[in-house]
């Protein structure tokens, strides 16, 4: 079963950022922004780990996560509820993330803040509009 | 915990806001917030659409627990709140009015990213729930090395 689909794919261009919520192993909901959520494949995404510490402790404990996205050019909106299956430090996919993140600081000014330290893959568990 | 002057007015906003809530397997929800309130320097009330608050809801029924991140869009400041509800309501007539000036005056902080006039005042905001916090725990969580830091406390 697909998960993501045609239209969704236009809110994962990191324009806007995305709301993420992960929960530790004692119950504690924790959310923050992130400035990646990157299409992997159709039933994959990768989220950019910058400076979201308790996030990643977080998904360690307890691997699911929930993040939205949203496209630019309409504000659609989608909540993504996710499950954590790796992390990746180098190889392909971390150098196009890393790429489109100098372009989201460079659009930003937060050239000199944003550094990628690992891509985090995710499995979409589901995918609901909710704009 | 005691929500400073400066945090206060920081949350009245307009800002970007993103609410957390989690159920009884630990599964995380996100909520979109149209609006938020500082009433006093330890409750926060929290305005989402009720079209899309389904499982929140009955996450707060069942845990009350809560985070809510509050943000910037034009400069990345950022702070999160932790507590637990304390009760929830469907907004009355002057706080729907007041939701509403703030999808009008987030709107506008929107454009000036690059988002075209009007689509984030089309978000759903009516009818909304009145979510009352109590404030347990605050964090900065503007981007930078070392962010996440615990803000001061004071004991009641």
């Amino acid at each position: 079963m697909t998960m993501i689909t045609e239209d969704m794919k236009a809110a994962m261009q990191g324009v806007v950022p995305s709301g993420l919520v992960t929960c530790s192993k004692d119950g504690i909901p924790n959310t923050t922004y992130i400035s990646q959520v990157y299409f992997v494949d159709n039933n994959h995404v990768a989220l950019s780990h910058q400076f979201f510490n308790k996030s990643i402790r977080n998904i360690r404990e307890n691997p699911y996560a929930c993040v939205s996205i949203i496209n630019p050019e309409d504000a659609g909106m989608w909540r993504l509820g996710l499950r954590f299956i790796h992390s990746e430090f180098e190889g392909e996919l971390f150098e196009l993330m890393s790429a489109q993140l100098e372009a989201i600081a460079s659009m930003t000014g937060m050239e000199n803040v944003f550094r990628l330290k690992s891509c985090e893959i995710f499995e979409v568990l589901r995918a609901e509009k909710i704009t | 915990m005691q929500l400073s002057s400066k945090l206060k007015d920081f949350i009245n906003g307009p800002r970007g806001t993103a609410m957390g809530t989690r159920d009884a397997q630990l599964i995380p929800e996100y909520n979109r917030v149209v609006y938020a309130q500082a009433i006093d320097d330890k409750h926060v009330k929290i305005f989402i659409a009720k079209k899309t608050a389904g499982r929140a809801i009955e996450n707060i029924n069942e845990n009350g627990l809560m985070a809510v991140t509050f943000v910037n869009v034009l400069n990345y400041e950022a702070y999160q709140l932790k507590g637990k509800c304390v009760k929830y309501e469907e907004a009355n007539d002057e706080e729907q009015v007041m939701v509403e000036n703030n999808m009008k005056a987030f709107n506008e902080v929107c454009v000036k990213i690059g988002l075209e006039d009007g689509i984030v005042f089309n978000w759903p905001h009516n009818p909304v729930w009145a979510i009352e916090m109590k404030v347990e725990e605050a964090y900065e969580q503007t981007p930078k090395i070392g962010t996440g830091t615990k803000l001061e406390t004071v004991t009641a």
